[in-house]
């Protein structure tokens, strides 16, 4: 039991059968002119279905790229990067297409609803993107929007919202499509304290009612700390730390 | 994704932006009706000169002469060699004769043949007077729809003192309204040579002088009837039918006589020119190639049509031309806000794309985008360009009107012209959207989210 992933870097890694998100030997290479910028050196990770995984470190050390591999907008340099039966680095640009409307959700930092939509419309998003019917949409969306207590918001645009209240849009809108690997990337950065732990509390809350597999990239561990099973600490594109957290001990 | 929602989301997408796209919409709407309006002029100019082609059922008419004739020869100058105007290396003219006239009559497909007789003639009613030709026309032409009277009727005889004029001819002799005419006798004067002035022998007399040696004979002639004045529109200032046996008998010197004196038709008798008129246009071919068999010169007012109709296709071409290149600055506009969009738009991109918005379908969308832009530029410019020509039209009517003519269609946009113009604003609108389009299905959806935080 550890306070701080990195206290202790020995922890056992799900078993190959058990993991539902694997990467093998992963780098990420960035040419920057005459020299080559490393993002991820050799990262090997598990992560077991419908756990919660935060991934810690400090900026620059390659959280949001990992993040990236996993949601298939980059391909790795090398190695491989696993999801469920995709295997991403083979996959093609219309495969990831696929890939990401079958089985990712993302929740940025940044929100990133669009402007002129309503939350309704930015929720239902997703599903216009995949040809879903309105009928099929309009239910789904509602039932997000539900689980994110936001049903009274649902015709106000992202700028009528609070932060938090963007945020859990950005959520509903995650789950629109159902998919079950979650992947926020610092989704409580541009929140206030009390509304990030809310955040955090929606998203383990997800996690346990509706089986999602949630990674969550973070600089504050301590945020998290109650609700992870497990932690990734990244450190210069290295996995420096790894470990059950806390919370999966209570 | 789903056309429907593909096609709302672009027009929410132009919304965003109302004031750029209606700035587009109306760069594009000023280009179309450019090209609507200069493509309806060229196409209302030729429609008005085959209306009274048509109308003067000329398309069935051939002129013939007994030598090839410096005027009005477009129908067999591509035809003769060069030496045909060389007169002293020609075979000797036929005689245009009546016994030939009926011959000619006799062919298959052949509705009259006639001598043409055009001269220039003075109109008196009460103090009015006006300038006309008046036109020789057989008795048989009664029948022929572009000479079936509106008012009064078809010369009874080939004989009679009559004559036949347009409502417009009418007004401008003071008759209002203009069948009031029919019945009344007008003063009608020809130009005649005056042989006491001729044998008077002043050598410094000459055709070129203020008082040549001419003199005017008078005939008071009944109206019989009015023309119709679709028929007449652009010559029925100028124009009245005389019968055809009257109007050999009267004294007048027509516009061919003194070229058949410079030339060797007079030398050889008869008639200076022969009009065909046929019953079957079918014939037309086959009528000059016997003509011509005979040794007569044939002109084809349909050939001077065919050559008149190759002017207004260059006319037309040069007009499209600038019209196209007034379109195709508009859609650099179109080209200009949709990269404009996608710039602005590129985060937006981004986030569709991370939640799983296809290549294709960001393409399509920006697509749409433009194809609105253009089709609904289009439609307005279309609208616009009607206003303009409706407009300038109205004036041409009432200018005309105030000459006592009938209107004319200067402008004149038929459908598929209209069709066509607004197919042609959609497609190049697309082309103007297919590099931001593309641009906006390439974006990198990290670059994209990287560049909004």
């Amino acid at each position: 039991m550890r306070s701080t992933p990195s206290s202790d870097p020995v922890s056992p890694e799900p078993a190959a059968s058990e993991a539902f998100l694997r990467m093998e030997g992963v780098s990420k290479v960035y040419p920057m002119g005459d020299h080559a910028v490393f993002a991820l050196r050799s990262v090997d990770l598990s992560v077991a279905a419908e756990t919660f995984t935060a991934v810690v470190g400090r900026s620059g050390s390659g959280k949001s790229t990992l993040l990236h591999l996993l949601a298939a907008l980059e391909t790795p340099t090398a190695g491989k990067v696993t999801v469920g039966a995709w295997r991403l680095s083979a996959l093609d640009r219309k495969a990831q297409t696929h890939y990401r409307r079958a089985m990712v959700g993302m929740i940025f930092q940044a929100f990133h609803l669009v402007p002129t939509m309503t939350a309704f419309d930015n929720v239902a998003l997703p599903l216009v993107l995949a040809g879903v019917a309105p009928e099929r949409r309009r239910a789904r969306a509602e039932a997000c929007l539900e689980m994110v207590r936001l049903t009274h918001r649902a015709g106000h645009r992202p700028a009528e919202l609070s932060g938090g209240e963007r945020q859990r849009v950005a959520i509903a809108r995650a789950l629109v499509a159902d998919p079950p690997l979650l992947l926020a990337d610092e989704p409580t950065g541009n929140l206030d304290s009390t509304t990030a732990a809310q955040i955090v509390e929606l998203l383990a809350r997800l996690r346990h009612e509706h089986g999602k597999t949630v990674v969550f990239v973070t600089h504050h561990f301590a945020e998290v700390a109650a609700v992870a099973d497990r932690v990734v600490e990244l450190n210069d594109g290295r996995v420096v730390g790894r470990g059950d957290s806390p919370a999966s001990s209570l | 994704m789903r056309l429907v929602d593909l096609v709302s989301l672009a027009f929410a997408n132009l919304k965003r932006n109302r004031v750029r796209s209606a700035m587009t919409l109306v760069g594009v709407a000023v280009g179309v009706a450019a090209l609507a309006a200069l493509l309806a002029y060229g196409a209302g100019l030729q429609r008005t000169a085959r209306g009274e082609f048509e109308a003067l059922d000329l398309h069935n008419a051939l002129r013939v002469t007994s030598q090839p004739s410096p005027l009005g020869a477009a129908g067999d100058v591509a035809f003769l060699p060069q030496s045909s105007f060389d007169l002293d290396s020609l075979p000797p003219p036929v005689a245009l004769t009546d016994s030939l006239l009926k011959v000619i009559e006799g062919l298959d497909g052949v509705f009259a043949a006639y001598p043409e007789i055009v001269f220039p003639v003075r109109l008196k009613a009460g103090r009015r007077a006006v300038v006309a030709t008046a036109e020789a026309v057989p008795q048989a032409f009664g029948a022929l729809p572009a000479y079936r009277p509106e008012a009064g009727a078809f010369f009874a005889a080939s004989t009679d003192s009559t004559l036949l004029l347009a409502p417009s001819m009418a007004r401008r002799l003071g008759f209002e309204p203009p069948e009031s005419i029919v019945g009344d006798t007008i003063l009608v004067s020809s130009a005649t040579l005056n042989v006491r002035a001729l044998r008077r022998g002043n050598p410094g007399v000459n055709f070129g002088m203020v008082a040549p040696p001419v003199g005017y004979r008078g005939y008071w002639l009944r109206v019989a009837g009015l023309l119709p004045e679709d028929g007449q529109a652009v010559s029925g200032l100028f124009r009245v039918i005389l019968p055809l046996e009257l109007a050999k008998g009267m004294r007048k010197i027509t516009f061919f006589s003194t070229l058949d004196l410079l030339m060797r038709g007079a030398a050889a008798g008869g008639y200076s020119a022969v009009r065909v008129h046929l019953a079957d246009p079918e014939a037309y071919a086959a009528v000059r190639r016997a003509l011509r068999e005979r040794g007569l010169y044939v002109t084809g007012f349909r050939d001077q049509f065919a050559r008149l109709e190759r002017l207004f296709l260059v006319l037309d071409l040069a007009l499209g031309i600038i019209g196209f290149i007034a379109l195709l600055v508009a859609t650099i506009g179109i080209a200009n806000t949709m990269m404009m969009n996608v710039l602005e738009r590129t985060a937006e991109i981004g986030v569709m794309k991370a939640v799983g918005g296809d290549e294709g379908d960001l393409q399509r969308l920006f697509l749409i985008e433009s194809a609105a832009l253009g089709l609904f530029g289009g439609l307005a410019g279309l609208g616009v360009g009607w206003g303009i020509a409706a407009l300038l039209g109205a004036f041409v009517d009432r200018y005309l009107h105030g000459l006592g003519l009938s209107g004319i269609d200067v402008f004149y946009l038929p459908p598929w012209m209209a069709g066509g113009i607004l197919a042609l604003a959609v497609v190049i609108s697309l082309a103007a959207g297919f590099v931001p389009a593309r641009k906006a299905a390439r974006v990198e959806p990290i670059r994209a989210l990287r560049s909004a935080t």
